[in-house]
């Protein structure tokens, strides 16, 4: 008899209790993998996503069935998907942090398997493209379709593997916890959070110029020491170049259209190439990109796509970077030297876009959109802007040659 | 399918368990056995489907050999059949083994493709090889297939024992004892499951990460200082105990659960007094089954004290060796077969000076313990190391010939003792394998923990867990089946599915 009381209320307690966690992490669905209520100022934003952003994006686009894509390694993630050019259109921002060419086009053919998209903007950066520092490591088999572009039914044993862990497990009600306690307060909107955070987070590290010479450091030691370049076997294409190909190819074939664009780099970053002996690297790049977009026009019979070049030395990308241990005037358009802010994002939709609105600046020689004919022209300009910039920020200039002297000497002492 | 997974525990097991006692009440009870073999072989071929390839034929295989010995016993036919076993085991165990041994010493280039290892096979191996040699010496009686292949295929024992030996298990199923379901042992069987698996998920899993750091920074060339390689050899001998008794005590809570008692595997080996002690509360049916089939065939102790310290080290190089195919486990084997004939000798030389009644007191004791722990510990360093240098690298950490280093933020801990111990060479710098009084504290309390708890047999001992009798019941804490254990055991059971799994990838921003 106890024996039976007892079997009785361990699977009472043990039910209810494995229910209870279930249905709280659903409930607060802090990966953003269930179609769970949501309620301003509990579960609304989900900031915990962005830490698993392959897990909630592969599953997040299939239910969102986007006919407008954003693509683009972690700089994209500043994209907002609601912006006005795309009123009453489902816009999805597919960004991955860390992301290779090739992993960012298996998503494009996993979106497209999904839904249909019509258009998609995608955000090149040389590292990128190059496979460079990538560290993706998604689930291909999350993907809808295999790698020939053909649909493949759902990977049931996959998504059991992704959600029991998201129900049941210490990392969920961490996050769950995590999720309601980083929410708007009451009567402040999720824009309003946004910004919060963001200032937050900016003064918790410094403010903008301890991040600028954080990432120069991290970067200038990993381009020191590893070569890494844009393949140029002549006549044959490299691995990102090839990628690139099939993009764009994939984008004719199914009626897409594709707009793309050069990061909006801070000109310290340019810099950072040019110390370090990449200059000639990065005009080929850009040379190899009007190239290819040009051939794939023509074997698509096709007008070419877009491309927008928001690197450079403009009045966005040379923006003043503020004194050390200042937070309390944040720049408007940049973290560091290659991640720029929401804000940069919707100015640059409105380029690409032509739309004009009081609301936002508009930056005429923001954005220049290069193809075959004025890439010459464009590179010409570009070394005769990089000079006015030396001469005008010298001290910047000087402090990034430092960095670099000092990485020379550490790997070839 | 792991023990320690969603699909085993929401899905496998209640399924599983249902249907076999709906089935037995029904009156269907060889149904039920039929069932329950079925679901070991699913359970089994999870996996691998490929694996059912050789368990299934090797089933058939030996239940023949088996019954023709069990009618007529032929020395040729058992002699055939142990050396079939033991090919099927080389091949896929040992042939890898092999040819790198070959081609180090002799400088040849065979190659071979990776032989997939399909799980358990070195327990299955050893349990068919056992019930052979039963048969042959007329130990066995004439079991039907059905029960024969339970017996084989029972999933809780399958992938990594307890060795269960067909005398202790087939007659539990002749007998059908299993039916109908008694509420009882499906209790205890549950309290069993969910402690071995709170052992493996909360203590195993956590100092894996500690033993892994140590370990593979040795492997890698760093020079482990004192409590630094310290550390790492007690988490890894932490986290074996915790692991592969916590995954025998899942077996023996899962059999029960089903009405079978299945045999003792660990008896808080770490409280062993000598290295013999050691080695009957460590692993216990592997070291019957070695006593049994090795020791005793090749002639145990009745060919002169020579040949039985031959013999006992003998069989532990074997045992070494079935723990997995690299010179390392052999080695380990190797050392604890020579610190058991030392063990043997001293007991001779002590009955000899002392007397056969003499015996130690408290401190004794505990210096037996101590220096028993510490022999073992050495012998985990040699069987977790991926090959000698980093072994020697460990133990030279551990003798202190590597220097001994305190982290600098606790310099303070040691007062104005700090600039004597400089002096005598410590140094205080951080270090990422031993945070100090943390680590210390920590270890302490295992230590606490592993030597005045009574283990999981122990608190349920009234409940007879087992095929064999507990030794010295736990005085506190006792199981039985009342509302406050229920409770306790269900809070368990939910701590341990938050446990099974983490979220995949997880990703750092760089700002």
């Amino acid at each position: 008899m106890a024996a039976k009381r007892y079997l009785k209320i361990f699977f009472a307690l043990w039910v209810a209790l494995i229910v209870a966690i279930a249905g709280f992490n659903w409930w607060i669905d802090p990966y953003d993998m269930f179609p769970s209520p949501q309620s301003h100022g509990v579960n609304q934003e989900k900031p915990e996503a962005t830490t698993r952003q392959r897990l909630s994006k592969a599953y997040g686009v299939s239910r969102a069935r986007p006919e407008v894509l954003i693509l683009g390694s972690s700089r994209g993630l500043a994209i907002a998907a609601h912006h006005e050019v795309w009123a009453n259109k489902r816009v999805y921002n597919l960004a991955l942090a860390s992301t290779s060419l090739k992993e960012l086009y298996r998503h494009l053919q996993h979106a497209n398997a999904e839904g249909t998209v019509r258009e998609f903007i995608l955000g090149l950066d040389w590292i990128t493209y190059n496979d460079g520092i990538g560290n993706s490591s998604y689930a291909d088999a999350r993907l809808r379709v295999d790698s020939s572009g053909a649909a493949r039914p759902f990977n049931a044993a996959q998504y059991m593997r992704d959600i029991m862990p998201s129900l049941w497990s210490i990392d969920a009600v961490g996050a769950s916890v995590d999720t309601i306690r980083n929410q708007p307060s009451p009567g402040e909107t999720n824009a309003a959070w946004s910004a919060r955070r963001d200032r937050e987070r900016l003064s918790r590290k410094g403010g903008n110029r301890s991040l600028f010479l954080e990432f120069e450091k991290n970067t200038i030691y990993e381009a020191s020491s590893q070569p890494f370049a844009t393949s140029r076997n002549r006549g044959q294409d490299g691995p990102g170049t090839q990628t690139m190909r099939e993009i764009l190819r994939y984008a004719y074939t199914h009626g897409i259209t594709a707009r793309l664009f050069i990061s909006p780099e801070h000109a310290h970053l340019l810099e950072i190439w040019r110390a370090t002996g990449r200059w000639q690297e990065i005009e080929f790049w850009s040379r190899e990109l009007v190239r290819i977009i040009a051939e794939e026009a023509k074997i698509a019979d096709k007008p070419p796509f877009q491309l927008w070049d928001f690197s450079g030395y403009n009045t966005v990308t040379t923006e003043r970077i503020p004194l050390p241990g200042h937070t309390e005037a944040p720049m408007r358009w940049y973290w560091e030297a290659s991640h720029y802010t929401e804000a940069l994002g919707y100015v640059m939709i409105d380029r690409m876009y032509n739309y004009q609105t009081p609301l936002r600046p508009t930056i005429d020689d923001f954005g220049v959109l290069i193809a075959t004919e004025n890439i010459d022209d464009h590179l010409l300009e570009l070394h005769a802007a990089r000079d006015v910039y030396a001469a005008q920020f010298s001290d910047d200039v000087q402090a990034i040659q430092s960095i670099v002297d000092a990485a020379n000497r550490f790997y070839h002492r | 399918m792991l023990f320690n997974s969603y699909e085993f525990i929401f899905l496998f097991l209640p399924i599983t368990l249902l249907v076999y006692y709906k089935l037995g009440a029904m009156g269907h009870q060889r149904v039920a056995m039929a069932w329950l073999s079925l679901m070991s072989l699913a359970f089994y071929a999870w996996w691998n489907p490929l694996y059912l390839g050789l368990i299934v034929p090797s089933l058939f295989v030996n239940y023949a050999l088996g019954t023709t010995l069990t009618v007529r016993p032929r020395k040729d036919v058992l002699i055939f059949g142990v050396l079939a076993n033991l090919a099927v085991l080389g091949y896929f165990k040992y042939a890898n083994f092999f040819i790198t041994t070959v081609n180090d010493f002799t400088g040849t280039l065979w190659l071979m493709d990776a032989v997939v290892l399909p799980l358990g096979i070195s327990f299955i191996t050893f349990q068919k090889i056992a019930y052979l040699v039963d048969a042959y010496r007329g130990q066995t009686r004439e079991y039907d297939f059905l029960r024969f292949s339970l017996f084989v295929l029972f999933f809780p024992q399958l992938i990594a024992g307890p060795i269960v030996h067909h005398k202790e298990v087939i007659p539990q199923f002749q007998h059908r004892a299993a039916f109908p379901l008694r509420p009882v042992l499906l209790a205890a069987g549950i309290t069993v499951f969910v402690i071995g698996l709170l052992k493996k998920v909360l203590l195993a899993d956590e100092l894996a990460r500690y033993s892994n750091l140590a370990f593979s920074a040795a492997h890698d060339g760093v020079l482990l200082s004192f409590f630094e390689a310290w550390r790492g050899a007690l988490a890894y001998t932490f986290q074996l105990y915790f692991d592969f008794s916590g995954y025998s005590d899942m077996a023996i809570g899962l059999g029960l659960m089903f009405g079978v008692r299945l045999p003792l595997n660990f008896n808080s080996p770490y409280k062993a007094t000598n290295i013999i002690d050691f080695w009957r509360r460590w692993h216990m049916t592997l070291s019957r089954f070695l006593r049994d089939y090795v020791y005793f065939a090749l002639g145990g102790n009745r060919r002169g004290k020579v040949r039985r310290h031959l013999n006992l080290v003998a069989t532990m190089l074997i045992g070494g060796l079935w723990h997995g195919a690299g010179w390392t486990f052999v080695v380990w084997g190797g050392l604890h077969g020579l610190y058991l004939v030392i063990n043997h000798g001293w007991h001779a030389w002590r009955i000899r000076w002392w007397g056969k009644d003499k015996r130690y007191g408290a401190w004794g004791r505990w210096a037996a313990r101590l220096l028993t722990f510490t022999a073992v510990v050495v012998g985990w360093v040699f069987f977790r190391a991926n090959d000698f240098p980093t072994a020697i690298s460990m133990l030279k950490g551990m003798a202190g010939l590597q220097g001994v280093v305190w982290p600098d933020a606790e310099r303070g801990l040691w007062g104005a003792l700090a600039n004597n111990l400089e002096n005598m060479g410590w140094e205080f710098h951080n270090s990422k394998l031993f945070s100090g009084s943390g680590d210390l504290g920590f270890i302490a309390v295992t230590l606490l923990f592993l030597w005045a708890m009574p283990n999981t047999q122990q608190i349920v001992a009234a409940y007879r867990p087992a095929v064999n009798k507990v030794v010295e019941p736990a005085r506190w804490p006792r199981w039985r089946p009342s509302p406050t254990w229920a409770v306790l055991i269900a809070l368990g059971g939910s701590i341990v599915v938050l446990r099974l799994s983490h979220v995949s990838e997880f990703l750092y921003f760089r700002f």
